[in-house]
């Protein structure tokens, strides 16, 4: 495998996405090369950076108020129109 | 009919953060965060009903959360892109050195990100939002938006190739000592803070 086919798989690599024999010469490839080595762990970095700068934020209290309120007056019926639930 | 209010109680509780939280990130705004979610789970207890027993529920979800979101996004015919304002310059180029352990900090490099997610293309945003963020897979992703496997793979590389691009231009991502991961802005003109 050469570079230009590690980036192609690298993604898919980082994945876990990829048919054994590809995760192998993927391995295979970055123990050779220093180059792709640094290109997957930068793109490891900004993903990771990218999952961390995603946090959950808590509901609003007007989902969970909705909600009683959507029990109360519409779950008599099979079907529900948006406009029912005051 | 009250076993049917037990299911959808039961899903209510187990998928409403995870909903609003994937809203949110989609659209950026609490208010329609708030209304879409309740749109999706007016269509879940209008659908539950058709699910058929042993199929999964989380896809099924989902995929009503992500059609919501696209009918919201046609309805009101505009794309975040054109709202979402640049990233908070005051932050971007803020010559103080970040404490990671700062939680308005934290809180400020999420609403960078946030702001950089939004400037995405609403079908990518989708994509790498469900993958990178819920964790599911391209085919499962596939499946949900009624796209090809390789549109998804197509997108999600686009995706990330675009967020790869801003972060470059304008953070270093870094590790502090703790390995906890963080960013330091680029200062304008390609000047670089140093720690």
């Amino acid at each position: 495998m050469n570079c230009k086919d590690f980036m192609t798989y690298m993604e898919d690599f980082v994945d876990g996405d990829v048919e054994k024999d590809i995760k192998e010469r993927c391995e295979d490839h970055i123990k050779m090369c220093k180059g792709c080595m640094e290109r997957m762990m930068d793109f490891k970095k900004c993903m990771e950076f990218f999952k961390c700068c995603m946090p959950d934020e808590k509901p609003p209290e007007g989902i969970k108020n909705w909600m009683s309120r959507f029990m109360a007056q519409c779950c008599g019926g099979d079907t529900v129109e948006k406009k029912e639930v005051i | 009919m009250e076993d049917k209010k037990e299911s959808f109680l039961s899903l209510f509780k187990e998928y409403e953060s995870k909903i609003y939280n994937f809203i949110y990130r989609m659209t950026q705004n609490e208010a329609d965060a708030e209304e879409l979610t309740q749109e999706v789970f007016i269509r879940v207890w209008n659908g539950l009903d058709g699910l058929r027993s042993g199929s999964s529920v989380t896809p099924w979800i989902y995929r009503i959360a992500s059609n919501a979101c696209f009918d919201s996004f046609r309805k009101n015919k505009r794309t975040l892109k054109e709202e979402i304002l640049e990233p908070d310059d005051e932050f971007l180029y803020d010559a103080k050195i970040p404490l990671i352990e700062d939680e308005i900090y934290k809180s400020k490099m999420a609403e960078c990100i946030r702001s950089y997610i939004a400037k995405l293309p609403e079908d990518y945003r989708a994509v790498i939002l469900l993958h990178d963020i819920e964790g599911f897979k391209n085919s499962d992703i596939a499946d949900m938006l009624g796209i090809s496997l390789d549109a998804v793979k197509i997108r999600l590389h686009r995706a990330r190739g675009r967020l790869r691009e801003v972060l470059s231009r304008e953070c270093r991502v870094l590790y502090d000592r703790s390995g906890e991961i963080y960013c330091e802005p680029k200062k304008k003109g390609g000047e670089r803070y140093e720690l």
